[in-house]
């Protein structure tokens, strides 16, 4: 009835990206619980967007201080959607669900596995933060939105997304990744020019926050998002923490493949 | 169908698995019998390439595992011990997955899914999610997805553990079935009426070593086919003899109650280690 083991494959191989069966299974998981991935990806945002717009009404860095802040809020909007969900996801699957077993004994490479991941993580945390950008933009105005803008934001979502699967390889739990995520990740985004120029922080912290991973990505958006204007030593900057941090996905999801 | 040659494996000091030789034939039911720790379980992870051994190499269907991944991935089909199906997605999608995983198209793929659904008698839930399910329909789904890509050889690690006696004869049906549809399986599992129930030949572990190989009648005919066994109030004692003749013989000079009794393998795996399977 089967041809259960005779091991003819029936079928010819389809021609598809490997990586792309991982994007479709998230889909299908956020597809189900769509609200709340909305609702979890733009309250924060939204939030501090009308605190800000009812009880600032200064300048900062030259331009009205809402016109500011509104790229930083993209650029958490970006962060917390790709970075925090990914990781919640992919700690879950891997130490409770288990199914990363599933994915090794797949024909399926550790850089397809990451890829997929990373861009199914950095692409819904772009979706939230455009979504984040164009409530702004409807409730300011003045904003440019550019291709060079999108790769931008793109890059610091996938960024982040890749510091999700490298974080979700060494996390012993939900524990660890609350931890991780309360003491470094959320508070790097308010010392990364999110909310304030990092130069108006007090002393040496100005200089540091600019070896942070976020700093040169959201200088740029900012840039790019009031006047069209890329900057491509920042732009470079935030594509090497990109770089880095999925090679260090990728180390330490080979490292786990070996464990 | 399978080939292990001095397959090895060490965790620090501890050597889980010592130099395993072994062949596994076309078409074979094959039980790896054993206590926990025994390393059964390292074993099937080796071979499905999930764990790298320390020394040695084994062949499936003609590859070396560790040389021949992409083929060697494509022919076998593995059910783990714990559970990895993803809860968050129905029944039907994780079969899905696993099919696009595979590169299979649609219409092999939606034709498959069905046929296995029917198969593992899940039809009627296919569209609920998994975490509804209960321990056996999921045991029963992970096999409907280990076969999802026709595989060559099945690799059943510890299939019906944690599941009631029901689901467990339910579970054996399966596995009968699936080597009658041309699937050479490989099964571990602690329970000796399981090995006996199903297994063509069955090879005892033990501390990382095979100890015995042949099929559960070989193996008890090696020890004797029937035990006394009686009580001589420190503990419970076991004679085993060749024949019938020979043990009501031997419990006629006995003094006390005794029991006559056909040998299982489990008195084998206790005459080979002087310990029970589950000690």
């Amino acid at each position: 009835m089967l041809e259960a083991a005779a091991g003819k494959r029936l079928w010819v191989e389809k021609i598809y990206p490997p990586w792309l069966p991982l994007i479709l299974a998230m889909g299908l998981v956020w597809r189900r619980r769509w609200w709340r991935f909305l609702v979890g990806g733009l309250n924060r945002p939204v939030i501090f967007l009308f605190l800000f717009a009812w009880n600032f009404k200064d300048t900062a860095a030259g331009v009205a201080y809402l016109q500011f802040l509104i790229p930083g809020l993209v650029v958490m909007a970006a962060v917390t959607a790709s970075y925090s969900d990914l990781v919640n996801w992919f700690t879950l699957r891997r130490t409770f669900y288990r199914v990363l077993d599933e994915y090794l004994l797949a024909p399926l490479s550790i850089n397809s596995l990451l890829a997929g991941h990373v861009l199914g993580g950095g692409g819904k945390g772009l979706v939230i933060a455009l979504l984040v950008y164009l409530v702004s933009w409807v409730m300011t105005g003045g904003f440019c939105l550019s291709f060079l803008f999108l790769l931008q934001l793109a890059v610091i979502a996938f960024t982040f997304a890749s510091l999700a699967v490298a974080m979700a390889m060494v996390a012993g739990g939900d524990k660890d990744v609350l931890m991780f995520t309360n003491l470094i990740v959320f508070p790097m985004t308010f010392f990364c020019g999110t909310f304030f120029p990092v130069e108006r922080l007090p002393g040496v912290l100005g200089k540091l926050s600019w070896f942070l991973p976020l700093t040169a990505g959201t200088y740029n958006l900012r840039a790019l998002a009031l006047g069209g204007i890329n900057h491509w030593s920042w732009f470079g900057e935030s594509l090497a923490w990109l770089a880095g941090f999925y090679l260090l996905a990728y180390l330490l999801l080979n490292w786990r493949r070996q464990d | 169908m399978i080939e292990i040659k001095g397959l090895t494996k060490n965790y620090g000091n501890l050597q889980a698995v010592s130099d395993l030789n072994l062949r596994i034939e076309q078409e074979e039911i094959f039980g790896l019998l054993g206590p926990n720790g025994a390393g059964k379980t390292t074993t099937v992870r080796m071979l499905t390439m999930l764990t790298r051994p320390a020394a040695g190499e084994a062949y499936i269907a003609g590859h070396e595992v560790q040389r021949d991944l992409a083929r060697v991935r494509h022919a076998i089909g593995v059910v783990p011990q714990h559970m990895n199906l993803d809860q968050e997605l129905t029944a039907r999608e994780n079969l899905e997955l696993h099919g696009r995983l595979y590169k299979m198209p649609a219409a092999e793929r939606g034709r498959r899914v069905e046929e296995l659904l029917a198969f593992v008698e899940l039809g009627e839930r296919a569209g609920e999610l998994v975490g509804r399910f209960s321990g056996g329909m999921k045991r029963r789904l992970m096999i409907a997805r280990a076969l999802m890509h026709r595989p060559r050889v099945l690799f059943l690690d510890e299939p019906t553990v944690g599941l009631d006696p029901q689901t467990r004869r339910r579970m054996w049906d399966l596995v009968r079935r699936m080597n009658r549809d041309g699937a050479t399986i490989l099964l571990t599992t602690h329970y000796i009426e399981e090995a006996d129930a199903l297994c063509h030949r069955v090879g005892i572990m033990d501390r990382g070593r095979l100890i015995a190989l042949g099929s559960p009648g070989e193996l008890k005919e090696r020890v004797g086919r029937f035990v006394v066994e009686g009580f001589d109030g420190d503990g419970a004692t076991y004679a085993l003899f060749g024949t019938r003749e020979e043990a009501v013989a031997y419990a006629g000079r006995t003094s006390g109650g005794v029991t006559i009794r056909e040998t299982t393998l489990e008195d084998v795996f206790i005459q080979l280690t002087g310990r029970r399977v589950g000690e």
